[in-house]
């Protein structure tokens, strides 16, 4: 402000005295005013959204956010997954899913030295693991490998729904409308890695949407949160200091499920030994 | 019935215009508004699927309050296990800034199952990288470290840095560690 700015004089007369207070009211009035309206407008705009944790996919929330140019991946590191279920317990619990089915689960998988593959998931690995004793066979190879939606970008799922309720986002989620599903299971079939299941209360087909509720808020999905190893990572491909922009531009190599199906899948596993399927 | 008149093909056109109206009032009525507007879908749904309401939260979110607790988690080894695998989800706890409910706290048996379920080395599928995760058998460690049998993990290690006590016991007691860092009798 110019009246701050300039040395007041030690001794004023009336005149410049009135004129001084003038000017420093409408400057105050002007303040505060202007104080009231951001004020108010503020809260304005705190009760329309909720209070949110810091964002931890970067450039989500603040500007509008754009529904055509994202392009989101999901990595899946093996030589990183220790079985502890995390993922499993924090999905389970983020959408209520029923007993004994589940969105993501974990495979354990055990590879003899004659080649001989033995698979096993118990509860889906939602209550952790314990020693398998049923092999009297040397092993040779054995790791986790968790399993959640492909996210496909030529999803069988979608071309299959007779009733347009499960389909694919610009952003590329494949997410079902409940509201629209008859729950006819021609997608449970349709998928060729099993995420699929009819929700019991529900009677719609219900899977793995990786928590676009959440990502949509800036967040990371509850299952990428809960893992303790970083096994689970998920980012922007247009973010070019995103971790999975790195990873897939590195030189690690990087499957994906079933490639001779054609489904183009967005989730990419590092460390996949040939027998995973 | 003359013969040349027309009045059955109008009727019949009239009919066929009925249907047609019937038709395509009945697309309008029956097409939910935002059908169409990204694909062959309703874009609806992706605002059904947004209003989903968040069940966890994040660490952030836990060190707002519980700041005392975060600043040693967040030194230890444990850093990487996130606040709500062990007590549950925010949403059981706060809602719109007030405490709704008590979270779970483990103890007894309970802490066992809990770190057993990383550390149980006796499960074979796990990453032999101490990097990754610290395998350890059960009750081996116990014998191993020379403890009682029935010790709790948590009398050794604090839950949330694991090697806080384990460190501090190191520094004071210098002589009983050798120079491998093994125990020494």
């Amino acid at each position: 402000m110019s009246s701050r700015s300039k040395a007041r004089p030690q001794v004023i007369d009336k005149e410049e005295a009135r004129r001084l207070i003038d000017r420093d009211r409408r400057s105050f009035i002007k303040k505060v005013l202007g104080g009231a309206i951001a004020g108010s407008l503020l809260m304005v705009l705190e009760a329309g959204g909720e209070l949110l944790p810091p964002e931890q996919i970067p450039g989500i929330r603040g500007e509008k956010y754009d529904i055509t140019k994202r392009r989101f991946a999901f990595v899946v590191d093996i030589t990183k997954c220790i079985g502890c279920g995390s993922c499993c317990v924090a999905d389970k619990r983020e959408y209520n899913v029923p007993d004994h089915f589940a969105r993501t689960w974990i495979e354990r998988y055990l590879i003899a030295e004659d080649g001989e593959v033995f698979v096993d998931s118990p509860d889906g690995g939602l209550h952790g693991f314990t020693p398998r004793t049923d092999i009297d066979k040397p092993i040779r190879d054995a790791f986790f490998v968790p399993k959640l939606c492909n996210m496909c970008k030529e999803a069988p799922c979608v071309q299959v729904c007779p009733v347009g309720a499960t389909f694919k986002t610009p952003d590329g989620f494949v997410i079902i409308d409940y509201k629209r599903c008859v729950g006819c299971a021609y997608c449970v079939q349709a998928c060729p890695y099993g995420v699929r299941y009819i929700h019991p209360v529900l009677h719609t087909a219900d899977k793995c949407t990786w928590c676009y509720h959440r990502v949509r808020r800036g967040l990371l999905p509850a299952c990428v949160n809960a893992c303790p190893t970083k096994a689970r990572k998920f980012g922007d491909l247009n973010d070019k200091d995103s971790e999975v922009y790195k990873i897939l531009h590195g030189p690690s190599i990087l499957t994906v499920l079933k490639k001779e199906m054609g489904t183009e899948p967005n989730l990419y596993y590092l460390g996949a030994r040939q027998e995973v399927i | 019935m003359q013969v040349g008149s027309k009045t059955h093909l109008k009727r019949m056109g009239l009919v066929l215009v009925a249907i047609l109206a019937l038709v395509v009032i009945g697309r309008i009525v029956l097409t939910p508004g935002t059908f169409g507007r990204y694909g062959h879908y309703r874009a609806g749904a992706i605002d059904d699927e947004l209003a989903r309401p968040l069940v966890h939260e994040t660490d952030a979110s836990c060190k707002e309050c519980h700041e005392w607790d975060a600043s040693y988690h967040s030194k230890g080894k444990h850093k990487v296990v996130s606040c709500e695998f062990c007590h549950g989800p925010a949403a059981t706890h706060v809602k719109d800034g007030k405490v709704i409910g008590h979270l779970e706290v483990q103890k007894g048996g309970d802490i066992n199952r809990l770190c057993l379920r990383c550390h149980n080395k006796a499960v074979k599928a796990r990453p032999h990288n101490e990097k990754v995760i610290k395998l350890v058998l059960y009750p081996d460690h116990l014998k191993k470290q020379e403890v009682e049998p029935d010790h709790l993990c948590n009398q050794c290690h604090l839950v949330h840095a694991p090697l806080e006590y384990i460190k501090m016991a190191d520094k004071m007691f210098p002589m009983l560690k050798d120079k491998e860092g093994k125990n020494v009798q």
